[in-house]
């Protein structure tokens, strides 16, 4: 499925779902869960303005290049994608040209270029995982929505303590 | 495999940590929670609905076959638009067979949810056509905004064989009394929030002074009380050069639509001066000007008939010449010459049949798309249909201070609502009861109709003044061309090309919108409309009396024979 006109679908999909829907969702399951493992999420991503970009074709999958491009390099850990290899190539299918990203660990920082790695041998385009980019929004979704229920959980610990807040 | 969820939630140092954090700043703590009730209010909750929950397939859903099994999925109430693989196809087309289906019964969870997402299946109990109704009456008797269309004059300068409004048009202009009652009338409306002017005539221009001191009175009224001021022309835009377009600019005129219908020959031909000397040049010198000059928007409209259909090319291409596109502002629509009333001339020979002029329209719309005249197919936004006609706020003034709720009556006298000059009135006559009483929901076509939530019966006129003589259609384009809109639209976004169109699909044969309207169907909306005004005036209300116009409907109740006075009346030898 694929978005053209749509707000952001508000579906939400785990981890644990896709890999054990097998090829259904993902190329590489596993590989996908070890990518998005170095993804450190705090609350302050949720007041990023990235989640309210529209993930469809008619603005141009904003969503995908916004995250990927802008978001995802300040959230990652670089001595975990130094430790799966320095780089990954991902292919988010159905969001058009705008859907491949090669995520890189360079001098203890990470980037994410678009386009994908070429096999110097063949010639050819690698891909490490390619994701249906509703599912890839769904993962997204899920992420948020776990991280968005700890926080809330957070702040009615802090409020407890009330002679502490300023 | 990894934990990957343990990402997400923190370990215990780095959550009291978290803690801590939150608790000496307040600030940051409402802004995250303002966050994350947001992220959970944009998300499907963890506790999805339970596998029995039923659903069904939206009446609103219009799905586009695609060459490769494909398929788009375009729904009017929502306008989301999607495209489903194959196999989601198939799946689709499943349900759609189904009266309802319980959420279980589909595999693709993650399908399911979206189609849900985009309004595409709705709970099985869900009646959307209320939910549409309701739509549309909120927006016709929304409270805050007034749309007034102003005819400065019903002059024109030009003598177009076709025009709704007749060749013997009257030359007076607005005196200032009818201005100050149209600001009176602006200053009476409480609680208005915005205010849309439409200057119209006749030729507008041809009375610019009311134009510019009204829009002068009525921007600076606005202004004071915080009230949102708008406006556009239609104008023929003969006398529309640079120094008048900066002079509407600054009146805040910030669109004009002006007709060209063809190249040169064909637009002097269809569209001459009363002395019958060709306008083309003159216009296209114009609109030249009045977009170097200003940031005034131009809408080129064509009104496509028998004798010009294939002239509208070679007026792409003087466009094109004149380099309309790179100076920007400026667009290109096209319309059907139809005859909408008596006085409709040439119009009654120009029509083409709709099936006819929708045929040819998509080619005209995809080659001014490319030339850049035109951008990417796009449903409307709210219900395309709600006009001055249509709204409760919505009016047209004639110069002598007549109003009317619809541009095709405005020269008719015999058609006014009232009159701007006892404005306490303007909903009692029978002529506005026959406005107010229309509505799409009442006939079974439009009911049915599977772009109701986007057109809302599009055009009250074809309705209430349906004639069989007329045969003029109210239905948008989108109605005739739905699954060519459809497909353009996903295709100029770089979603499918172009050989994955199937001929089959195309609307003429496979009818995607519903059925059609006819004379019949036209006619019997305008019975309905006249069966209810008779119910609500207390009288009986025919379609002569309605065609007569204002002598033959406003007659005084006891000057009427009553049904007695008509039985006598009928046995009398």
């Amino acid at each position: 499925m694929l978005m053209i006109d749509m707000r952001n679908s508000t579906a939400r999909i785990s981890m644990r779902e896709i890999a054990a829907a097998g090829r259904r969702y993902a190329s590489n399951p596993i590989a996908l869960s070890s990518f998005m493992s170095g993804v450190r999420l705090t609350p302050d991503v949720l007041l990023e303005g990235t989640w309210r970009n529209t993930a469809g074709a008619a603005g141009n999958f904003a969503f995908f290049r916004n995250l990927m491009l802008g978001l995802l390099p300040r959230l990652y850990d670089a001595r975990h994608l130094e430790a799966l290899g320095g780089r990954f190539a991902l292919r988010v299918t159905g969001a058009g040209r705008h859907g491949d990203f090669t995520t890189i660990a360079v001098n203890r920082r990470v980037v994410t270029l678009t386009g994908l790695p070429l096999d110097e041998a063949s010639g050819t385009a690698i891909v490490d995982v390619s994701v249906r980019a509703d599912v890839f929004l769904a993962l997204w979704n899920d992420m948020l929505a776990e991280l968005a229920e700890t926080t809330l959980t957070q702040i009615a610990a802090a409020r407890s303590t009330p002679s502490q807040m300023r | 495999m990894p934990d990957f969820e343990c990402q997400v939630t923190q370990d215990g140092e780095h959550q009291a940590a978290e803690i801590a954090s939150l608790a000496q700043n307040s600030t940051r703590t409402s802004a995250l929670e303002a966050a994350a009730r947001q992220t959970l209010s944009a998300v499907h909750g963890r506790q999805r609905e339970a596998a029995a929950s039923r659903y069904k397939v939206s009446r609103y859903d219009i799905p586009v076959r695609l060459a490769d099994g494909a398929a788009l999925l375009f729904n009017s109430r929502t306008r989301s638009l999607i495209l489903l693989s194959d196999g989601e196809a198939r799946i689709y087309r499943e349900l759609a067979e189904r009266a309802d289906f319980a959420a279980g019964q589909v595999s693709d969870r993650l399908l399911l949810e979206a189609l849900a997402g985009g309004g595409h299946v709705v709970g099985a109990t869900a009646d959307e056509l209320a939910v549409v109704r309701d739509s549309y009456e909120a927006t016709r008797s929304a409270k805050g905004s007034l749309t007034i269309t102003i005819a400065p004059t019903m002059a024109c300068n030009f003598a177009c064989g076709y025009c709704f409004q007749g060749l013997n048009k009257p030359t007076t202009k607005m005196k200032p009394d009818v201005q100050n009652a149209i600001v009176d009338f602006v200053k009476a409306k409480k609680d208005l929030k915005s205010l849309n002017i439409v200057w119209y005539g006749g030729e507008p221009l041809m009375g610019k002074e009311s134009i510019f001191r009204l829009s002068d009175l009525l921007i600076s009224y606005c202004d004071k009380h915080k009230i949102s001021y708008s406006s556009g022309i239609v104008s023929n835009a003969w006398f529309l050069n640079g120094e008048m377009a900066a002079q509407l600019y600054t009146r805040r005129v910030r669109w004009v639509q002006v007709t060209i219908d063809g190249d040169r020959g064909t637009h002097d031909k269809m569209r001459p001066l009363t002395s019958g000397h060709g306008t083309f040049d003159r216009i296209l010198d114009n609109i030249a000007e009045a977009l170097d000059q200003t940031a005034i928007s131009i809408n080129a409209r064509v009104n496509v008939g028998q004798s010009n259909v294939d002239k509208v090319d070679a007026m792409l291409d003087c466009f094109v010449e004149r380099n309309f596109a790179k100076r920007g502002n400026f667009s290109v629509y096209f319309a059907p010459i139809e005859a909408s009333t008596p006085e409709s001339g040439s119009a009654f020979e120009e029509r083409l049949s709709r099936a006819e002029f929708n045929r040819k329209v998509l080619a005209l719309e995809e080659r001014a798309r490319r030339l850049g005249f035109a951008s990417i197919q796009a449903p409307s936004s709210g219900f395309a249909g709600m006009c001055v006609a249509a709204s409760h706020g919505g009016y047209v003034v004639s110069g002598e201070g007549d109003v009317h709720k619809c541009w095709e009556t405005a020269h008719d006298p015999s058609k006014r609502t009232g009159t701007i000059f006892e404005p306490d009135k303007l909903h009692d006559s029978v002529n506005a009861s026959l406005w107010s009483q229309w509505t799409p929901f009442d006939n079974p076509i439009c009911a049915s109709c599977k772009i109701l939530p986007m057109c809302g019966g599009f055009c009250g006129h074809r309705f209430v003044y349906s004639n069989p003589e007329e045969a003029a259609l109210p239905c948008p384009s989108w109605k005739w061309n739905t699954a060519e809109y459809i497909f353009s639209r996903a295709k100029d976004l770089g979603v499918v090309p172009a050989d994955q169109w199937v001929p089959e699909e195309a609307t003429v044969e496979a009818s995607q919108s519903g059925e059609r309207h006819s004379l019949d169907t036209l006619q019997a909306a305008q019975a309905r409309v006249l069966e209810k005004v008779s119910a609500l005036h207390g009288r009986q209300i025919d379609r002569a009396m309605l065609f007569a116009g204002e002598a033959a409907l406003e007659v005084a109740p006891s000057q009427e024979p009553t049904a007695a006075e008509l039985v006598l009346e009928n046995s009398a030898p």
